[in-house]
């Protein structure tokens, strides 16, 4: 039978003090959140292009500022990176028709996946300073008359944001790019550009 | 004393001078041209029941359809049709040179859209020999696109022209065209104060 030597048997001692030594290190740092909610009110451009130009022939002023208002839900699978969706609405009003005085309004509703990732710093205030990139599918639709036309297009955003948490609720603010198309929505060759410069307002909840 | 009273005197008279031209209207007046719209075609509602809104088909097909949105409607003539419309142009104002035709408009690739104004003698003028111009038509091709835009008349006569008494609009060509705004208008020429 084969005995241990005394160097094997120190080797075995300092394995074994290593793997009893408590986790220090784990023990200083704040566990980060598992997941985030949140909802965002804002403002955003809707460029219009093309389809300003065609609906101007009957008096319409063109697609003007549209409110927008958002909810998103994602899971954080590291402390800068969360992934989730979101669901957004924003509207618009197209202007009043000369003829009649009808107004053409135009609403975008959309669903899209959410990836973001940032920076958070701070004390016992936390900060979150990133950038936000989604991805997903937008309905919009054209009233007017009591009328409606509509068509699911691409939606892409990407934005940046700076939050602000006491204990785990956070106030941001976002700044971004929405980029969505119809084509033809003014007829041919009149294309509806639903893109536009966003700027929101919010609460986050991280669980 | 007698410096006082021309200093009155010419405080009255300014006076007076003020009140005159408050009551006369002394800011300048004047004349000039002005278009005023003799008829107009939209094509929205139910037109008191008229499937067309005015206009017959002379020639080939012509319906009411959306326009740039189902809530927006237009009257599309068909390739190689004809639509005429009448105008009851019953003002007494003396018009001065060509009436106006202006609408917005699309075309099919290749097609064409012209537009004839009918016009008649005057029943009375104020120059008492009844009425310049005459019967006869006026017909102006537009500048039209596949995109709706804007469209106008521009007629070259020479001479007076009377009354409006019809519109009419033809297409040429493999397609279809689509109208809508169509407005008749009249140059007039009157006075007024500001």
């Amino acid at each position: 039978m084969r005995t241990l030597s005394p160097l094997h048997g120190l080797v075995l001692a300092v394995a074994l003090a290593v793997a009893a030594r408590p986790d220090t290190a784990r023990a200083d740092e704040r566990p980060h959140a598992r997941a985030a909610i949140a909802l965002d009110l804002g403002a955003s451009s809707v460029t219009g292009g093309d389809y300003d130009r065609v609906i101007a022939n009957w008096g319409f002023g063109g697609v003007g500022t549209a409110v927008a208002l958002s909810a998103e839900g994602g899971a954080f699978v590291a402390p800068w990176l969360m992934v989730g969706g979101r669901f957004g609405y924003a509207g618009a009003s197209a202007g009043n028709a000369a003829y009649d005085g009808a107004r053409l309004s135009i609403a975008m509703y959309d669903v899209s996946l959410v990836a973001r990732v940032g920076v958070p710093f701070g004390g016992r205030v936390r900060w979150f300073a990133g950038a936000q990139l989604e991805a997903g599918g937008m309905l919009a639709t054209a009233s007017l008359r009591n009328d409606e036309t509509s068509r699911v297009v691409p939606r892409f955003g990407a934005h940046a944001m700076m939050q602000v948490f006491v204990g785990r609720v956070g106030f941001g603010l976002r700044l971004g790019r929405r980029f969505a198309g119809w084509r033809d929505a003014g007829g041919p060759g009149a294309d509806l550009d639903l893109g536009g410069f966003e700027a929101s307002t919010g609460v986050e909840v991280r669980l | 004393m007698i410096r006082a009273r021309g200093v009155r005197a010419a405080l009255a008279g300014a006076w007076v001078a003020a009140a005159s031209a408050w009551l006369y209207g002394c800011p300048p007046c004047g004349g000039g041209a002005y278009l005023d719209t003799v008829a107009q075609w939209d094509f929205e509602g139910d037109c008191a029941g008229d499937a067309r809104c005015g206009f017959a088909v002379e020639r080939g097909s012509a319906s009411i359809r959306a326009a740039f949105h189902p809530g927006e409607h237009g009257l599309s003539i068909g390739p190689s049709s004809s639509v005429v419309a009448a105008v009851r142009d019953a003002s007494q104002v003396e018009w001065v040179g060509a009436p106006q035709v202006r609408l917005v408009a699309r075309c099919d690739a290749g097609t064409r859209l012209t537009v004839t104004v009918e016009t008649a003698a005057r029943a009375s003028s104020f120059a008492g020999d009844g009425g310049p111009g005459g019967e006869g038509a006026l017909e102006s091709t537009l500048a039209t696109s596949e995109r709706w835009a804007a469209a106008a008349t521009a007629f070259s006569t020479a001479g007076e022209v009377g009354e409006v008494r019809g519109v009419r609009f033809a297409t040429s060509g493999p397609g279809a065209c689509a109208i809508d705004a169509v407005r008749v208008l009249r140059a007039g020429y009157g006075g007024f104060c500001e």
